[in-house]
């Protein structure tokens, strides 16, 4: 799905060339789950923004969904593929009610009215909107607003929706609403990209990335970066309880395959 | 210093109350964390504590330590930076609170120093550069500068990365020990519950629980009754404690590890038990019990209710554009004062069939009406041949006249633009600007583009008025406004506009952003959601406002005296 090789993206300062990432490698397979997490201005948004065409790196070759990315042409047919659901759920809304802001995609690619019309109710329908298709925007909260982004890439028919910090600003019930959601979305098949700052939903997914300053010190599996890595400590995380209760275990010996990454597996094992 | 609230009630709507018979004390130098669901009154509360609103029913009481000033630290920190300088950002709190030119000095490198920030680093640096967490300090510091007996934290954690939030607790922990009253409002109940000495959680506009936070801890029910969860460390020893396995509910994270790590707990022979997620995350969504997880299933929809236009407001978009065009070439002829009364009268006849709110009419014409009595009293000012005088003022009669029927004629220009935009939104809005002004195609001007940025702008107006209301609640919250009247001086309306230009270029890149990112077809030919549909009903509204706009031209020539 994606193939991206030694990517870099500098800004120019004046004299001066910051880099915003640099030499990032990433292979990620149709239908995978990946969590993508680093601290504020590390260069994760950037990157992600990269693989939807939104960004144009200097160097290095990426090529998503099969499509070389150094062609504007394909820079545009890419978002067909891969949709972005950002992180201010009220900076992402182009329509007036639900109904017009799903239209605005499928109205930009030409979609024939009654198609249209067809498309709009099963996705608003598909995120629990059916009901607030005509409703002011103003009026959603900011879970149902993200919701509604969510729609809005599922009316393109994405294969993979990359979710960047989407539910950072969200209370504690919008963020889990749309965690699910997402989940329910890759059972069904779809690639997720979760970008995220949280250690449990890191710790629950079955590939990592984390980034510092640019650059990609982590790809792999959860087990191996909370047990096997001293990543966490070097970046000043503090891990999930289920992990820091695992740490015990392992001091008594427990192996690594058994050890519990979520609150879940604890249950499972105490 | 200490703070008590007697049967408080508040809401910002007659009718709608937000807050109900809250009772309270909050002890000297004590951390209070105050939770619940978003729009259960947690904000409201903070803000009517600090002040900032007045009670509709019952008292806040603030003790009697010395410097009785409460200082409130909103959510979002780019709604409440104004300055050029972090120096600046923390002189203009301690200024509004008379603190002498010589002491400011002092005072706002103490504050920084409290804070984590060097004012050597710091001072000279422009608040709008920040990282996210340092906003938040600094934040924190105009709060701390003017020395509060109780500081009022709003949501400080939220939109933090994990050190950065970590560092903030730290600081909240310092303060705590070092004696300030705090009352922390927030979602983060991992980070704050156990650090807290009483809990406050708020359901629905009244106090739930008031209280230690162990209770809270020990027994879920209490919090998932006001729809939040415990900590996740406290769920696993609650069901520690169940199980047998912990004698007692710890009071923190750091206790649980340590009762675990006295126990021996021998691992597992290999084949005894199941690998953990070894299935992956996938067989753990398939549950049923993790999985009954669609969106709808937990809140049961509403019936469709969109608010479906009723009366003339459903008519064909062209012709209401057609009615504000003639509308406003007639207004535009009119020299007279009867035909443009019969307009006014038209125009509020259907204003108010239109079902707009009083307050919103109000609210839009307000600040013209003032502009335009002003405009007025200038345009009939005469020195040469005054009709009346007064004191050096002159005014003619002539003039008042010709003035006032002028500023009548914008100020009904104005309302006919507020009826169309009021009674037309969203897409019927767009396709029926597309529709005026289509024959600009032919001249390559891009008609989409156009008829799509005026919607959307016009849609961020709302956005925009909500941000000036937060920028101006939180310059009031800094200290009194010049003059007890709540008017703004220049100075602090210049302060307003700076971090509203900010937050409008921030939006206006993000929106964009999106925008691109859904992406188009080149290949294809824009279609349409919504297919404006010419009825009979159209043709008819159509003929009556061609037939009221040639009455009031004729009414208009004929009081001229032209037809006479």
């Amino acid at each position: 799905m994606i193939r991206a090789e030694q990517l870099s993206l500098s800004h120019r300062d004046g004299q001066r060339r910051l880099p915003v990432y640099e030499d990032i490698s990433i292979h990620m397979k149709q239908g995978e789950w990946m969590a993508l997490t680093g601290p504020n201005g590390c260069g994760k948004t950037s990157l992600v923004r990269t693989f939807n065409g939104l960004n144009l790196p200097d160097s290095g070759s990426l090529s998503v969904a099969g499509l070389d990315m150094r062609s504007p042409d394909n820079r545009n047919r890419v978002k067909r593929r891969i949709q972005l659901v950002f992180q201010n759920p009220e900076a992402q809304t182009v329509g007036a009610t639900p109904y017009e802001d799903v239209a605005f995609g499928l109205e930009n690619r030409g979609v024939e009215h009654g198609e249209m019309k067809q498309r709009i109710e099963a996705v608003l329908g598909q995120v629990g909107l059916a009901h607030k298709s005509g409703a002011a925007v103003a009026s959603l909260s900011g879970g149902e607003r993200q919701r509604l982004a969510i729609a809005c890439c599922l009316a393109l028919e994405p294969e993979m929706i990359i979710f960047d910090e989407a539910t950072s600003m969200l209370d504690p019930a919008g963020r889990n609403d749309i965690l699910r959601l997402a989940r329910q979305l890759w059972l069904g098949g779809m690639g997720v990209l979760w970008v995220t700052q949280r250690m449990e939903e890191l710790a629950e997914s079955p590939r990592i990335g984390v980034m510092q300053s640019g650059r990609l010190l982590y790809d792999g599996d959860p087990r191996t970066l909370f047990y096997s890595s001293s990543l966490p400590e070097q970046l000043g995380w503090e891990p999930p309880t289920a992990v820091r209760i695992g740490r015990l275990l392992q001091a008594q010996g427990w192996p690594v395959h058994l050890l519990p990454l979520s609150e879940r597996d604890l249950e499972e094992i105490l | 210093m200490s703070l008590r609230t007697d049967h408080l009630d508040f809401g910002y709507e007659a009718g709608y109350p937000v807050l109900r018979d809250i009772q309270l004390e909050i002890k000297d130098g004590t951390l209070t964390v105050l939770c619940g669901v978003t729009g259960s009154g947690k904000s409201t509360l903070l803000r009517l504590l600090a002040g900032l609103y007045p009670p509709a029913g019952g008292t806040v009481e603030r003790g009697t330590a010395a410097p009785d000033i409460p200082s409130l630290v909103f959510q979002q920190p780019e709604t409440q930076l104004f300055t050029g300088s972090v120096h600046k950002e923390i002189e203009y709190g301690l200024g509004r609170h008379g603190v002498p030119k010589e002491q400011r000095k002092d005072l706002i490198s103490r504050a920084l120093e409290r804070v984590g920030l060097p004012y050597g680093t710091f001072a000279e640096r422009s608040p709008f550069l920040l990282s996210g967490g340092e906003q938040r300090r600094l934040c924190i510091a105009c709060a701390l500068a003017v020395s509060p007996g109780l500081l009022l934290l709003d949501e400080p954690t939220a939109g933090l990365d994990p050190q950065a939030a970590q560092a903030l607790l730290q600081l909240v922990q310092e303060l705590r020990s070092s004696g300030v009253t705090i009352v922390v409002s927030t979602h983060d109940l991992d980070s704050f519950l156990h650090l807290a000495d009483q809990v406050i959680v708020m359901k629905q506009g009244a106090v739930h629980y008031d209280g230690p936070a162990a209770p809270l801890l020990a027994d879920a029910r209490i919090l998932s009754a006001a729809g939040l969860e415990p900590p996740a460390w406290a769920r696993i020893a609650q069901r520690l404690v169940q199980r047998g396995r912990l004698e007692r509910m710890p009071a923190a994270v750091e206790e649980l590890l340590a009762d675990l790590a006295g126990q021996a707990l021998p691992a597992p022979v290999a084949e005894e038990l199941q690998v953990p997620g070894a299935a992956g995350v996938k067989a753990r969504a398939a549950d049923p019990g993790a999985a009954a997880l669609s969106p709808s299933s937990d809140t049961v929809p509403e019936p469709a209710h969109a608010p479906v236009p009723t009366g003339w407001r459903s008519l064909d978009p062209r012709v209401k554009w057609l009615g504000m065009a003639l509308g406003s070439l007639t207004l535009l002829g009119m020299r007279t004062l009867l035909p443009l009364l019969l307009t006014a009268a038209l125009i509020a006849l259907l204003l108010r069939s239109a079902g707009i709110p009083r307050r919103r009419v109000l609210r839009f014409f307000r600040p013209f009406v003032f502009m335009f009595l002003f405009i007025w009293i200038v345009s009939g000012m005469d020195w040469s041949t005054p009709d009346y005088a007064w004191g050096p003022l002159g005014f003619s009669l002539e003039a008042l006249q010709r003035g006032g029927l002028s500023v009548l004629r914008f100020l009904l220009l104005l309302a006919l633009g507020f009826l169309f935009t009021e009674t037309t939104t969203g897409a019927p809005l767009r396709e029926g600007l597309e529709w005026a002004i289509a024959p600009l195609r032919r001249l390559g001007v891009r008609t989409r583009n156009w008829s799509l940025a005026v919607t959307v702008t016009l849609q961020f107006v709302p956005w925009i008025l909500d941000r000036l209301g937060r920028l101006q609640l939180a310059l009031s919250s800094r200290g009194p406004r010049t003059d007890g009247r709540g008017h703004w001086n220049p100075r602090q309306i210049t302060m307003l506009m700076v971090p509203m230009l900010i937050m409008a270029i921030a939006m206006g890149d993000e929106l964009s952003t999106a925008v691109e990112s859904r992406g188009y077809d080149p290949d294809k030919p824009r279609s349409t959601a919504v297919q404006l549909n010419w009825r009979s009903r159209d043709t008819a509204a159509l003929l009556i406002v061609v037939l009221t706009a040639a009455g009031l031209w004729w009414c208009s020539l004929a009081s001229r005296g032209w037809l006479g």
